[in-house]
């Protein structure tokens, strides 16, 4: 269910654009730039952000691991993308260089399909990137209809495209014509660092380096105030502080924010002296007489109607705003052309000013990186408002709900809602498991495993698949699928929520292997290291609470499987001797045995009650006799 | 389409402009990718894209599945349940009751099954609190009382599972119960069933316990109020003069202390009520259990 539900939304309808997953990203790029073979720069393509996982509409950019220039073959990095999951590497499938990075490092919020870096197939075409014209960007951007109806968005679908479109050219030109004149080569810009999973922006301290001054990798270059405590900002490369440009003791810096300049030589320093981050310099003249140019050209070179709107009016020449909001937007160092005008003809107030947040890829995007406006910028001014802030206030605290908590909330909630689940528990004796466990593991002493009970219901209800398939099968509406291996996804609870990484086939794993599997699994999540492909795909979830004292639970499925194993703890109990003859005085009526409830959730439209019955049965009966396990 | 999407994506990906599209505009049908599919069998599925794959070793694919076709009565199942929980708010309430007196006074006299005995004993019980009775009706979505009581009871075929009803119930002697109740289970196995012997009733249990399962919780049969979930018999520990009240009960535990080697064990069934709470409240359904569980253990 869950999978076509994304498939749908992910995979555009229109042609043969099919964005599957990232195998492909480079592939679909391919198919665009035959498209513009027609106008010019055939030998750039873009690279899009990729879907990591099936959950994931955006992601963190951590680090660009390749430099522009680079050359990359397959299975090589591109960058490091933190998704809702885990932290995970993007790497090529094909042959190519990198031309030019568009988004850059520590880059939050990173929508799925934008582009995020330009890719060429030859060396010498790199340099062709900086006049690349994503011109198919903007029309694909529209195609994925239903990701744009998430967004809640005030314009119109067409027009809104449309002006991205031509911000995207403005801010290129700007871009390079500063990046040639302000900053020497080899600069690169220190960003707000994101310090805690939570921050969103930071309280610059001080700094503890001197403009000048040289930095080693490693090197504590300020002090930042998170959400959280003081802490030391390390940069992570070597190099010389060119230019600070947020000064110490600035409050709510954003992440992402460039707050300094550093330079690769002491004699870049000096030709810093007057660069001003991108708003306040001459730059914005330029880039109206750059810009205009621009829409005369798309006009006559495709059919691209030029919007005009009140909004984009004002971006044209004179901005339409009151006294007093100019004088704020000074003060601020807010730039007016980026303010959404509420006042009469779109004009801004002194209420639109006040209330103006940048954003970090705003504030980032002005500067150096391009292409990030043409989808975040509508957006983002809506979003950074109400953030739910980490302050106590009253009786309550409001904790920010992170991306993997709202996943877990979107897809368990799918969830209840459109499988029809039900309950059935049995218990199980453990005492001859116990036994069997015990003496393999004094074997697993010189052998190197040490099974846990959790090893074994893995084992056992893999093997109870054989007799009852339909526990190890998925709905899909037309048709059942029915799966031939076993893939036991085994929740485990990490610091940031629950996740379930994969013992694959293991109805064909020993018991040492899969202790192992679960072991390495465990330690990756736990890292938040876990690769896309093992938390993903499982076919059945065994879900242990017994740990915690818990007598039996029922879980919630996850989906698209049809059944989860929810596994309470071990207890000692009274039961009523079987073999107790009632004649022989010397027969005990009781004894005492350990005992486990397990309750299986499963979806009635697949497995029927007598199916979740049975297959109980089966699992009880392989977790009571133990030795059926070899077979 | 959603379903090509993932058919490619379940084929890694075949190239899908090898495959010739026969819906609009050349648009790619389900069809056109399983005879594409059907055609390419693994290994010929075309070189993907040159070299795309080798950062993932991908597994050998012997096929890992196989996807079976939902048949019409799969689908009413799913619908029907699914349309259950999503609309009727389940709670859910559990008893245990002692089958002692059926296992030494009944069994022995007359040939019934335990599922036979507790038909006839939740029979006797709706007679007592008749608000359990009750089904949805769809016009004007209130639920109403009925004074007559048919009880469907789950049985698991081959294609599925159906509720036959045993009409008026609570008129029928045990011996006849159990004969209509293995004519109907028998025929519905066969699938001859008529259609007014599984449709309605007013009152449905569902009985799991030739599992062996501890206790179970099921999804009301919609119109109904009420499903019975009854598990297996467990034999237990059997303390005395047992009474409702907690206070009395450790009162009662404090003044005579049983010693363990006196107490005598019993056979035991969890019965798990799910009920519908806009239709009956909880303390109902708790009464209702009450006087189930007294009818079954004659105590």
């Amino acid at each position: 269910m869950l999978r076509s539900r994304i498939s749908t939304k992910f995979v555009p309808t229109c042609g043969k654009n099919i964005i599957p997953n990232k195998k492909s990203f480079v592939s679909l790029s391919r198919t665009l730039v035959f498209k513009n073979v027609q106008t010019r720069n055939y030998a750039i393509r873009e690279l899009l952000m990729p879907a990591l996982t099936p959950t994931m509409d955006k992601g963190n950019i951590k680090k660009w691991t390749a430099k522009v220039g680079d050359k990359l073959t397959p299975g090589d990095v591109f960058c490091q993308i933190e998704t809702d999951k885990a932290l995970n590497d993007f790497d090529a499938t094909e042959d190519l260089y990198l031309a030019k990075i568009l988004v850059g490092d520590g880059t939050d919020d990173v929508e799925v399909h934008r582009v995020i870096a330009l890719v060429a197939d030859e060396e010498s075409e790199i340099s062709q990137a900086d006049s690349f014209k994503p011109k198919e960007a903007t029309k694909k951007q529209e195609s994925p209809k239903q990701e744009q109806a998430e967004q809640p968005k005030s314009q119109p679908k067409q027009p809104e495209a449309e002006e991205e479109y031509e911000e995207y050219e403005e801010e290129e030109e700007v871009a390079s014509s500063a990046a040639s004149s302000s900053l020497p080569k080899g600069a690169k810009e220190i960003q707000m660092p994101s310090l805690s999973p939570t921050m969103e922006a930071g309280n610059l301290i001080e700094w503890t380096v001197k403009e000048g001054q040289e930095v080693k990798a490693g090197d504590v270059v300020a002090l930042v105030q998170t959400d959280k405590a003081k802490l030391d900002f390390e940069y992570p490369d070597d190099g010389y502080i060119g230019k600070i440009l947020v000064p110490g003791g600035t409050d709510d810096v954003k992440l992402g924010t460039p707050i300094a300049i550093l330079v690769q030589s002491p004699d870049d320093v000096a030709a810093l002296k007057d660069y001003k981050g991108g708003e306040a310099t001459s730059a914005p003249q330029k880039k109206i007489v750059k810009k205009r140019r621009l829409k005369q050209k798309t006009g006559s070179e495709s059919s691209t109607p030029v919007r005009e709107d009140v909004n984009q009016g004002s971006k044209g020449g004179r901005v339409l705003a009151s006294p007093i909001a100019k004088k704020i937007a000074q003060e601020k160092n807010i730039n007016l052309e980026q303010v959404t005008g509420t006042g009469p003809n779109g004009r801004i107030i002194k209420a639109d000013v006040e209330e103006y947040k940048p954003s970090a890829k705003q504030a980032t995007q002005t500067q150096s990186q391009p292409s990030q406006s043409t989808t975040t910028e509508p957006k983002s001014q809506k979003t950074s408002a109400p953030v739910a802030a980490d302050v106590s206030e009253g009786n309550y605290k409001d904790i920010p709900a992170s991306a993997m908590r709202k996943v877990i909330a979107k897809r368990l909630t799918e969830s209840k809602r459109d499988i029809p689940h039900y309950y059935v528990t049995v218990e199980c004796e453990l005492d001859q498991l116990m036994k069997v466990r015990a003496q393999l593991n004094k074997a697993g002493e010189k052998r190197g495993y040490k099974l846990s009970v959790n090893d074994f219901l893995i084992k056992a209800a893999a093997l109870s698949m054989k007799k009852v398939p339909a526990v190890n099968s998925s709905w899909r509406g037309e048709f059942i699928r029915e799966y031939h291996n076993v893939d036991v996804s085994v929740a485990v609870s990490t610091d940031n929520g629950l996740i379930t990484p994969i013992v694959t086939d293991a109805e064909k794993r020993g018991l040492s292997d899969i202790s192992h599997q679960v072991k390495q699994l465990a330690d990756k999540a736990k890292q938040g290291k876990l690769q896309s492909h093992e938390f993903q795909g499982g076919t059945f979830t065994i879900s242990n609470l017994g740990m915690f004292g818990v007598h039996e639970f029922s879980a919630i499925i996850n989906p698209p499987q049809a059944c989860i194993l929810a596994v309470g703890g071990a207890e000692s109990k009274v039961v009523v001797n079987d073999k107790h003859d009632a004649n022989d005085p010397s027969s005990d009526k009781y004894k005492v045995v350990t005992v486990m409830k397990v309750t299986l959730s499963s979806d009635h439209r697949v497995v029927d009650g007598a199916a979740a019955a049975q297959w109980l049965q089966e699992f009880k009966t392989h977790i009571e006799n133990p030795l059926y396990l070899m077979l | 389409m959603p379903s090509v999407a993932i058919l490619l994506a379940n084929n890694k990906w075949v190239k899908p402009e090898l495959i010739k599209g026969t819906g609009k505009a050349g648009r790619l049908s389900k069809g056109d990718v399983l005879l594409f599919l059907k055609n390419n069998k693994e290994g010929q599925t075309q070189p993907q894209s040159q070299p795309q794959q080798p950062s993932k070793p991908s597994k050998p694919t012997p096929q890992k599945y196989t996807d079976v076709a939902t048949t019409k009565m799969r689908k009413i199942i799913a619908t029907r349940l699914l349309e259950s929980k999503q609309t009727i708010p389940h709670s859910y309430m559990t008893v245990e009751a002692c089958l002692d007196h059926f296992l030494t006074n009944i069994k022995p006299k007359i040939k019934v099954s335990v599922n036979d005995y507790i038909i006839y004993c939740v029979a006797k019980a709706l007679e007592q609190v008749p608000e359990c009775n009750a089904v949805l009706d769809p016009k004007n979505g209130s639920h109403e009382q009925k004074e007559q009581i048919d009880i469907s009871f789950a049985v698991s075929t081959d294609t599925g599972l159906i509720t036959p009803i045993v009409k008026n119930t609570n008129h029928l002697r045990l011996e006849n119960l159990s004969e209509r109740v293995k004519d109907l289970s028998g025929r519905a196995r066969q699938g001859k069933l008529k259609t007014d012997e599984f449709q309605g009733g007013t009152f449905c249990i569902s009985n799991l316990g030739m599992f062996g399962v501890s206790n179970f919780a099921a999804v009301i049969n919609p119109p109904h109020a009420v499903i019975l979930a009854i598990g297996g018999g467990i034999k237990k520990p059997k303390t005395p003069n047992m009474t409702l009240d907690l206070d009395d009960f450790a009162d009662g535990y404090i003044q005579n202390p049983t010693s363990v080697k006196d107490i005598e064990y019993g056979t035991f069934i969890s019965i798990t009520a799910a009920s519908d709470t806009r239709a009956v409240d909880g303390a109902t359904v708790g009464r209702f259990l009450s006087a189930l569980k007294n009818e079954i253990s004659q105590q």
